[in-house]
């Protein structure tokens, strides 16, 4: 019986953690928070520097290409001294094949000559938001940080 | 020389499954740790009224620190990052700028106006933003908006 005994004690010393409950809570917070839980639409940047509103002493050495917003969302372009002409029309298209081409060939050209290319924008006061967003994201895809809006230094 | 009844016990104790969860553990605060760590804890409240518009080509930004926020409503209301505040007042709205130009660059951050317009604002209350803020020398800008509209 003694023999027995001291056999078994061992096992009793041994101290034993269930974590079973552990668990329990830990799969409980999970389903909480799967349940709970509303997946939020990401929101993303547009980046852009605006030059400094002070006027600069030295002008740029590349000339501008030059973008019209009309409020009706219309968009024309000048560049180089060409008269304005109307690319884009519709104003519900997200993308503006057009606009997009002609930036990139602009561009390539700036680049050529080592220059940074440059932008001005005009956007008439009405214009949407949305449309003025369309510009400036064909303005991200093809590359170009450089923007200024023309009219930011006139009273309203 | 152990005895047969010994041996049985020990074959019998042999026989208990237990798994040792000890390294499991080990491995999740690690894990936890390593997450505490990197994660980035900035964040910026989204003001719900506000329905950014669509930007295939925009980016995650660089850095999350720096920014100063206004939302602006379909109405033209504009709102700081904490929505609740106001900012209609151009001079409420230009001490708002300076202030978190002022506090992003005491502790060595570049300040860059994140402007939250509506899809369906029109453009003179964001040109007026920027015009603030350029006026005070935050002339980095980010528009916010959505990659796409699903």
């Amino acid at each position: 019986m003694a023999r027995h005994k001291k056999m078994q004690s061992p096992d009793e010393d041994e101290p034993g953690l269930d974590i079973s409950s552990l668990i329990d809570v830990c799969f409980l917070l999970l389903i909480y928070f799967i349940v709970t839980t509303t997946i939020v639409k990401k929101e993303q940047d547009l980046d852009m520097a605006l030059p400094s509103v002070a006027p600069s002493e030295t002008p740029p050495e590349i000339s501008p290409f030059f973008i019209k917003l009309e409020e009706n969302g219309y968009i024309s372009i000048r560049s180089d001294g060409t008269p304005e002409q109307l690319v884009e029309s519709d104003p519900d298209s997200r993308a503006l094949p057009t606009l997009q081409p002609l930036l990139e060939t602009y561009r390539d050209a700036a680049m050529a000559s080592s220059q940074e290319p440059l932008v001005q924008i005009y956007v008439e006061a009405e214009a949407r938001q949305q449309r003025v967003i369309d510009v400036l994201n064909s303005l991200a895809a093809t590359g170009i940080s450089k923007v200024t809006f023309t009219d930011l230094l006139d009273e309203e | 020389m152990a005895s047969n009844r010994l041996r049985a016990v020990n074959a019998a104790k042999q026989e208990e499954g237990k798994m040792d969860m000890s390294p499991m553990i080990d491995m999740v605060f690690l894990l936890l740790l390593f997450f505490l760590v990197v994660s980035n804890p900035k964040t910026i409240k989204i003001d719900p009224d506000v329905t950014p518009p669509i930007a295939s080509a925009a980016r995650t930004p660089k850095s999350k620190y720096g920014k100063i926020v206004v939302n602006i409503h379909e109405n033209g209301d504009l709102r700081a990052e904490n929505f609740n505040v106001t900012l209609d007042d151009p001079d409420a709205l230009k001490a708002y700028i300076t202030k978190s130009k002022d506090d992003a660059e005491s502790v060595g951050h570049v300040a860059r106006l994140h402007i939250r317009g509506d899809q369906n604002t029109i453009f003179k209350y964001c040109r007026k933003v920027i015009r603030v803020a350029a006026s005070v020398g935050v002339t980095e800008v980010a528009f916010g908006g959505y990659i796409n509209d699903k």
